[in-house]
């Protein structure tokens, strides 16, 4: 059964929350401080983290980026709905994608579908890596390196990379990033993938010329550059 | 440059300019009548005969005196009013080392030699063989480029003019002392200056207003951390206080407004917690459906809470805007008291904790008693939440009759408050330490300072030395 851990101050929200997605299958536990949180986030034993942004000892984007310096654990945000500076904080800090709150349950319950599906390795060993340029992927062990240099990716990014890299060369709709990455179509006025994107440009650093290796096409999308 | 700037400078302008016309042409009237008065007699004697018997005496004075006594009497026609007489000897030199132009020596000596005017130009000489050139270099006597007035019987009527004397020659005794010097400097001069000054005064005054203009301008845009006193620099006048007035002006904007945009914020923050719940219980009597029950009754404690919160905040906000509905009347503080402890009772007994009030004899005071209950009621209830179970929150009252003032004091045995938050504890949705937010809505404290602040009175928190908070309660009463 996969375990969520859910750190969130609101006592009966979270345990409507707890109730809802116990019924639907997963084993809940829920912490209301924020460092007890990062203790039990840390401890290995869930799979998925569900990190309200308002906490009485310590800020969640503050948790968060203490959990993202050890783990790479899927990690979903409960961001203020209208709130973007939130939202876009929440991203680059390390999340993998955002619920705004209020959120119905069943909202909640498929955003942690989604962040599963695509964090759980892929039995397709056999095929070899894909080979796009200097970067290597290895789907089943979700690792990727980069000039021969392991890759630290968030799960979110490294999906956007993995999307960006079967189509080498080619330029990938945000729509379809949206789709493949994070497992939902792409909302308006919705810079969760610009913030991912961003963020790993700055792991893959800079062409000779200063270019970077992920070109912008603007009203486009992406496109992984190949020389 | 604003129209302002050119107002201030073309009406200075032409001030200047009308005074430096009035005053110059006073001063030249008075001149002219001046000269009338004074200049014309002697001009009459400057003619011929006087120039001729300057010369007679000056001739007869080198006769008889020598060099010494022509110097004296040439000295003394010198400091008097008087035409000079030049002396001039064969090597071209003034007895009185005067500087003679050239030109006019070269035209005393033409002259002499045609002896055009005999009276004013004659040649003396002592016995010993020492010359003097003696002329009185005047207009009358052919020396400016104006003809002769009289042609005294002169037939050589066009000789040849020497040119006028230079008029930058004022080291000289000038041709013409008495002629006034051309009056277009002095205008130009003075046409400069008022322009010079006009435009520095026009500037001194439109630059500090186009200043506040911009910062108006600024703050209309929504900038409203503008300030203009530092533009301002030393100036100490009506100017810089209105700058000062500007900056304290949008000082006042900007915390308000910030005020305003944290509470919103803070409402929205607060609306959405209840909403989270009631969403979550739908979802969940949805997937439960055995749990309609207690779902549906969570959704109905949610609602009422966020209705709670419209309403507070309603108050709050009739308050802040200074509406009063309720007018002052006369009421028994005594009874206000009484019904606001029998109230909290239920509630005091539900957190277990003791209220202790010895009640007050029946006094009469004059106020907005409406006003004056809610304050009291929130802050006892939130005495009565943050006091520890089995404690006791303490009422006491007091009157203070020099000062017409009354006092209301409540106690609790609860944590207390930091420091640092005494004050903030009455603002908006302001959370202590523990969070008890289940409870409270966190209006309750902020509605009870608006209150007091609106009867007049003062509202004020501090630690008791035993512990617990204690808040003092201080209004004005009319008996």
């Amino acid at each position: 059964m996969t375990k969520v851990l859910i750190i969130d101050d609101d006592v009966e929200l979270a345990e409507l929350f707890k109730d809802y997605l116990e019924q639907d299958g997963f084993a809940v536990d829920v912490v209301h401080q924020g460092e007890a949180g990062l203790r039990l986030a840390l401890s290995g034993d869930y799979q998925l983290v569900i990190l309200d942004i308002m906490l009485p000892d310590i800020k969640g984007t503050e948790v968060l980026i203490r959990i993202r310096l050890q783990s790479r654990i899927p990690v979903l945000m409960f961001t203020a709905r209208g709130d973007d500076v939130d939202r876009i904080i929440g991203l680059e800090s390390g999340a993998d994608d955002y619920v705004p709150k209020p959120c119905t349950p069943r909202e909640l319950a498929a955003r942690i579908r989604a962040i599963l599906r695509r964090t759980q390795p892929i039995n397709d060993a056999g095929n070899g890596p894909i080979i796009a340029g200097p970067l290597k992927i290895w789907r089943e062990k979700r690792r990727a390196s980069w000039f021969d240099q392991d890759l630290e990716l968030t799960s979110t990014e490294f999906n956007l990379l993995e999307t960006l890299a079967k189509q080498f060369g080619r330029i990938v709709t945000k729509n379809e990033l949206s789709e493949k990455a994070l497992g939902r179509p792409l909302a308006r006025f919705d810079r969760s993938i610009d913030v991912h994107m961003s963020s790993i440009r700055q792991k893959l650093g800079c062409q000779q010329d200063g270019r970077s290796y992920i070109q912008t096409v603007r009203g486009h999308g992406y496109q992984l550059v190949k020389e | 440059m604003g129209r302002l700037f050119w107002k201030f400078f073309l009406t200075f302008w032409l001030a200047l300019l009308v005074a430096g016309i009035g005053v110059g042409t006073a001063v030249w009237l008075r001149h002219n009548t001046w000269q009338d008065n004074v200049d014309e007699p002697p001009r009459e004697t400057i003619d011929l005969k006087h120039a001729a018997s300057l010369l007679e005496v000056a001739e007869s004075a080198y006769r008889y005196g020598g060099d010494a006594e022509l110097r004296l009497f040439l000295g003394k026609l010198h400091t008097a009013h008087l035409p000079p007489v030049y002396a001039v000897d064969d090597q071209d030199r003034d007895i009185l080392q005067r500087n003679v132009a050239p030109e006019v020596l070269q035209q005393a000596r033409a002259l002499f030699l045609q002896a055009a005017y005999p009276e004013a130009i004659r040649l003396v000489s002592s016995g010993k063989g020492q010359n003097y050139l003696l002329f009185v270099p005047l207009p009358e006597h052919g020396f400016s480029g104006h003809p002769p007035p009289m042609p005294t019987g002169n037939s050589n009527a066009d000789f040849a003019r020497p040119p006028p004397p230079q008029p930058d020659d004022h080291s000289s005794r000038h041709p013409r002392p008495h002629e006034p010097p051309s009056p277009l400097l002095p205008i130009l001069a003075g046409i400069f200056a008022s322009l010079l000054f006009s435009a520095a005064l026009a500037w001194y005054f439109a630059k500090p207003i186009r200043n506040l203009r911009n910062a108006f301008a600024a703050v209309a845009k929504g900038n409203l951390d503008t300030r203009v006193g530092a533009l301002m620099g030393n100036r100490r006048d009506e100017l810089s206080d209105l700058a000062q007035d500007f900056d304290h002006m949008a000082g006042k904007i900007y915390s308000l407004v910030y005020a305003q945009q944290r509470l919103l914020h803070d409402v929205s923050h607060e609306l959405r917690s209840p909403l989270a719940r009631i969403q979550a219980a739908i979802g969940l009597a949805q997937q439960q459906p055995d749990k309609q029950q207690a779902m549906l009754e969570r959704v109905e404690r949610e609602s009422q809470r966020m209705s709670d919160l419209v309403g507070e905040l309603l108050v709050l906000a009739r308050l802040e805007a200074g509406v009063s509905d309720s007018p002052s009347h006369e009421f028994d503080i005594g009874d206000l008291l009484d019904d606001i402890i029998e109230d909290a009772r239920f509630e005091a007994a539900r957190h277990e904790v003791v209220i202790r009030y010895d009640g007050i004899e029946e006094t009469l005071v004059k106020g907005r008693g409406e006003l004056l209950h809610r304050a009291i009621e929130n802050v006892l209830r939130n005495a009565l939440q943050h006091c520890q179970k089995g404690g006791e929150v303490a009422v006491m009252v007091s009157f203070d009759i020099f000062k017409r003032r009354l006092k209301v004091t409540i106690d609790d045995q609860g944590p207390g408050v930091a420091e640092n938050d005494l004050s903030a504890i009455f603002e908006p949705f302001f959370r202590s330490g523990d969070h008890n937010k289940a409870d409270s809505i966190g209006l309750g404290l902020a509605i009870a300072y608006r209150s007091i602040a609106a009867h007049g009175g003062l509202i004020q928190a501090s630690n008791r030395p035993e512990g617990g908070l204690r808040i003092e309660i201080e209004i004005p009463f009319v008996e």
